[in-house]
């Protein structure tokens, strides 16, 4: 019998349309590849084994099998509601918080067919680009052990790098779904803001958080993406109306496309790998007839700075509802005042403070207009460039960090190095575009580095169909294969 | 890129003043660290500063489409009971909290 784990989701299908595999082989095998390789890899935070399990069963029972993603195994970032099982956020605040209910992607992965196999790791309340900031493990990038997977979803990526999941869900605020899937080899895609609804999903920074597919292969991710998006009455900010069907619109030929390249491409700090992959990609579009056209982005490091105000403002204020109160950890005192502070204390890691601590900063009074009211200026003022770019181009090409993964501890002690790895990621969450990361090539040292593509807001087909294009002609699957021997304990 | 780093000093009194508006208690040991990073970043996004946002108000959300109101009516939600699960000490159907009347506030 072929390895179930190697195959996309159309291969996954094509094998449960013809009988030769059943929803349970699918689970069965995901989850002895987890048993076998999560060990050194610490993906998951939990897995549901008996559960999903259960759940492959009763699809095989109740058939109808025309569901997008029937049988299909989906890992799930752990700051993503399911009901009855833990949502940690890779919290001690919220150690034993178990959900009374499911977010909407969820809800929508279930009647698409598709099985919950466990929870992923991510720094604390998605907060950082290493997936370090957990309270719970640190998770190794699968091409190199040594090395982190990004983050903050980075679980999730490193679980599809590693054939632990198919597919995965990421939640992206300032790239952290884009980043750890250039990290690890892999497929990461955020939608245009509202696109994919936020109830269920932990608040972070509510104007920029979407929810969004880590997967293989581009076609993998217009799936998950298609069954996952659409209205929600229970998010007021998601986008009205029915979502783009992009299985199918992401398909065809791109010469209609306009694509553009960053005129200071050649200005900014990039390790090598990642300008020549960048450089190896205008090639390919060039040779295909496609011309790209220069334009000057928004300033990336202004959207940096704009990002971690605007971020940590919004998270200063989410976060004021863990308070020992209504759910989560309590650190018992003999005053209100004094149980919320040991409470908070206790229950938050170091740089979920520091966050708060900023935001509350950059909200308090005397500080207010200069950096949160600036910061809101700034916002329309980007949302303004990239809205006068899109009106003549179609697709921005951009590498999606400046580097490859890092090793694991580089950055812990040094914040604003941490925070410039999402310097190319967090301008598309300021003015809420979709943008997807897809693996380009690989670095002297063996680790993947990913290339980015930004669409204008509603743009996914057009997005999706070149990145198709690059998948096609870049060929890193077929180029580039992990080695699975360190996952295996080298034995 | 954003390399040069403008110090900004926190003094201790401010981060005091930052932990009880955040009502989060910092402990000894990461109070000096967490002081100086923080000026850190506060330098670091001194950046926006610099920019020129003449003409531009503030924007807090994208607002590309005129967000649906829902009926101002009562819907099925999640029970009492449900919702109290989850909390650390609940008692007839309230949560339970230290008392907050009668004592001073620290």
């Amino acid at each position: 019998m072929i390895d179930l784990t190697e195959l996309s989701i159309q291969g996954l299908q094509e094998e449960l349309a013809s009988d030769r595999a059943r929803p349970t082989d699918v689970v069965g095998s995901y989850l002895e590849k987890i048993e076998r390789r999560d060990g050194a890899v610490k993906a998951f935070l939990e897995v549901f084994g008996s559960e999903a399990m259960e759940r492959a069963a009763a699809l095989e029972k109740e058939g109808r099998r025309d569901r997008p993603l029937y049988g299909v195994p989906v890992a799930v970032k752990d700051n993503i509601c399911t009901r009855g099982f833990p949502t940690t956020c890779a919290s001690r605040i919220l150690e034993n918080y178990r959900p009374p209910y499911n977010a909407t992607v969820v809800e929508r992965l279930l009647d698409a067919g598709a099985v919950v196999i466990g929870k992923t790791n991510l720094d604390e309340f998605a907060m950082g680009s290493s997936t370090e900031n957990s309270a719970y493990a640190v998770t190794r990038n699968p091409w190199n052990l040594e090395c982190a997977p990004g983050g903050s979803s980075g679980g999730s990526a490193a679980a599809v790098a590693a054939r632990l999941a198919p597919v995965a869900l990421g939640s992206d605020t300032g790239g952290s779904i884009r980043q750890p899937a250039a990290f690890c080899g892999v497929v990461g895609l955020k939608g245009t803001y509202g696109r994919v609804s936020r109830y269920g999903l932990v608040a972070f920074a509510s104007s920029l958080d979407q929810i969004g597919p880590i997967t293989r292969t581009v076609e993998d991710c217009a799936a998950v993406m298609e069954a996952i998006a659409g209205h929600d009455p229970h998010d007021a900010t998601s986008i009205p109306g029915p979502p783009p069907a992009l299985a199918r619109e992401s398909v065809g030929d791109i010469s209609d496309l306009r694509v553009a390249m960053p005129s200071r491409l050649g200005e900014w700090d990039l390790e090598s790998s990642v300008r020549e992959a960048t450089e190896g990609a205008f090639e390919a579009l060039r040779e295909a007839d496609i011309r790209p056209e220069t334009v000057d982005l928004p300033d990336v490091d202004a959207s940096i700075a704009c990002y971690y105000v605007l971020a940590n403002a919004e998270a200063s204020s989410n976060l004021a509802r863990y308070d020992g109160v209504k759910y989560g950890l309590r650190v018992p005192s003999d005053s209100l005042g004094a149980m919320y502070e040991r409470t908070r204390g206790i229950g938050f890691g170091e740089e979920v403070k520091r966050r708060i601590l900023l935001g509350t900063y950059v909200l308090s009074s005397g500080y207010y207009e200069a950096y949160y009211a600036k910061a809101q200026q700034v916002k329309a003022k980007i949302c303004d460039e990239f809205a006068r770019i899109f009106e003549l181009h179609d697709l921005i090409l951009l590498p999606t960090a400046p580097t490859p993964a890092f090793r694991i501890g580089e950055k812990v002690d040094d914040p604003i190095a941490m925070y410039l790895s999402d310097i190319f990621t967090t301008p598309a969450n300021i003015a809420g575009l979709p943008a997807i990361s897809i693996p380009a090539g690989i670095s002297g040292e063996g680790l993947p580095v990913g290339l980015q593509l930004i669409a204008g807001a509603g743009g996914e087909a057009a997005l999706l169909r070149g990145a198709r294009f690059l998948e096609r002609v870049l060929r890193f699957n077929e180029r580039f294969a992990l080695d699975a021997g360190p996952l295996e304990g080298g034995a | 890129m954003l390399r040069e780093r403008v110090i900004v000093k926190l003094k201790d009194a401010d981060l005091k003043h930052l932990e009880r508006l955040a009502r989060v208690e910092l402990s000894g040991e990461s109070r000096a660290k967490l002081r100086r990073q923080l000026g850190d970043i506060i330098g670091f996004v001194q950046k926006l500063q610099e920019i020129d946002t003449s003409g531009y108000s503030p924007r807090a959300y994208l607002g590309g489409f005129e967000p649906e109101l829902r009926r101002d009516g009562t819907e099925e939600c999640l029970s009492r009971d449900e919702v109290l699960t989850q909390a650390p000490d609940a008692l007839n159907g309230f949560f339970r909290v230290p008392s907050v009347i009668g004592r001073e506030e620290p």
